[in-house]
């Protein structure tokens, strides 16, 4: 199981948190992808890749997400949800609740559908620690009363524990 | 190769139905209750391990044939009872598929084709509109990937290292799209060209019928000297090699 990235959008099109397991982008915690091979990578293999930062990669999964959703409830009709899509890279997971607030997840492929678990961060993680927190904001511009300590520890061991690597 | 499915247990001399992976197969199955077990005559209970037979059946390579094979169920004993072979005269199938796009190279839909009804009604300008939408969404799932592959490593994949050098390393775009009513699988070819299937969620064996539906382009469009690429893809042929292979098997 690895995990690349995991993000949480609200309604306005803001990414109000991130967050990354991918030893290149960032040396945030553990979790290293088996062939890690940065150092290849950024020998000018990709410039283009290397030379995006980690905001344009959040409005690019933004924007894909958002046209993705909206291809889907074309062709299927309003009440069909778009689920996840899989390359033969990665697989994207998606969630979003009915107050338009989009989880995404990046995975490798052979994961199955995380929905669920995206769904319980939701529900027990920032509902709980973020959403009835008295001293967060209402909106979380810019990120704001999002990324505490609470919400960040609760996310790290439901990570561990559901998801085990 | 053969499948031994765990609890599929046919009903002696009445009608059953066998779920096979890839199809549903119904066929009457009229089994003689006094089959000889090879071995029956060392079984203290020949009759109750004749009773538990298990049935283990594979399709054979052109489709048309299967090889049902029974088993006792002992796990002591797993000699073969009896072999049957059935070709798919009684067969039913439960291959939902729900629509066929072919997006050019630049994005423009060049066919499209409805095979079942179950999802929405587009208009030709909104067709347009998604498979255009789409050509760009699948260039950003190209550029999110968090992984690029390396040469080394794709290179056990025997699949993908018959193409020329660029394209092993180069990340696919997005594959399979899943949601809760449909499963659209996507499959580029190395020229650009977009085969967007439209099956049910949970449908087997999709890559093959891509595979197949490549072929059938191959053969009918792409060698027929009337046809200008880029172009909206009018082949009589190529209509009438998908009905025989999308609808035979729906």
């Amino acid at each position: 199981m690895v995990l690349y990235s995991f993000y949480i959008f609200d309604r306005h099109t803001e990414c109000i948190y991130s967050r990354r397991w991918t030893p290149p982008r960032e040396s945030s915690s553990g979790k290293a992808r088996p062939e890690s091979g940065g150092s290849i990578t950024s020998n000018g293999d990709q410039p283009a890749h290397a030379a995006r930062n980690h905001s344009d990669d959040e409005k690019l999964i933004f924007g894909l997400v958002f046209s993705l959703r909206n291809m889907v409830h074309k062709l299927g009709g309003e009440d069909d949800t778009f689920l996840s899509y899989r390359t033969g890279e990665y697989k994207l997971h998606y969630y979003e609740t009915p107050t338009r607030m989009k989880f995404v997840m990046l995975t490798d492929t052979k994961q199955n559908n995380l929905r669920p678990y995206l769904h319980q961060i939701w529900a027990n993680l920032y509902v709980e620690f973020v959403v009835k927190n008295p001293l967060a904001p209402v909106e979380h511009p810019g990120g704001i009363g999002v990324a505490n300590e609470m919400f960040e520890r609760g996310l790290e061991t439901f990570i561990v524990a559901v998801l085990p690597a | 190769m053969y499948m031994r499915p765990r609890d599929w247990q046919p009903t002696l001399g009445s009608p059953c139905a066998i779920p096979i992976p890839i199809l549903t197969l119904n066929l009457t199955l009229n089994l003689n209750l006094n089959l000889p077990h090879p071995r029956a005559a060392w079984q203290t209970t020949p009759i109750d391990c004749l009773l538990q037979l298990h049935l283990a059946c594979l399709q054979s390579l052109i489709g048309t044939c299967y090889f049902l094979l029974l088993h006792c169920a002992s796990p002591a004993c797993c000699c073969p009872v009896g072999l049957w072979t059935t070709t798919t005269t009684t067969t039913t199938t439960t291959m939902v598929v729900f629509a066929l796009f072919i997006i050019s190279k630049s994005g423009g839909l060049i066919y499209n084709r409805e095979f079942h009804t179950g999802m929405n009604k587009l208009s030709s300008n909104d067709l347009l509109m998604v498979a255009g939408s789409f050509h760009g969404m699948h260039a950003i799932t190209k550029q999110l990937c968090p992984n690029p592959p390396q040469a080394s490593a794709s290179s056990s994949n025997t699949s993908t290292s018959l193409a020329p050098a660029p394209w092993v390393t180069r990340p696919t775009g997005l594959e399979v799209l899943e949601t809760s009513q449909f499963r659209m699988q996507c499959f580029q070819t190395l020229t650009g060209v977009k085969f967007l299937l439209f099956t049910e969620p949970q449908q087997p064996n999709i890559d093959s019928m891509i595979k197949k539906i490549y072929e059938l382009y191959a053969d009918f469009v792409m060698k027929n000297p009337f046809y200008t690429v880029e172009m909206p893809i009018r082949c009589e042929k190529f209509d009438r090699g998908l009905d025989g292979f999308v609808k035979v098997r729906s």
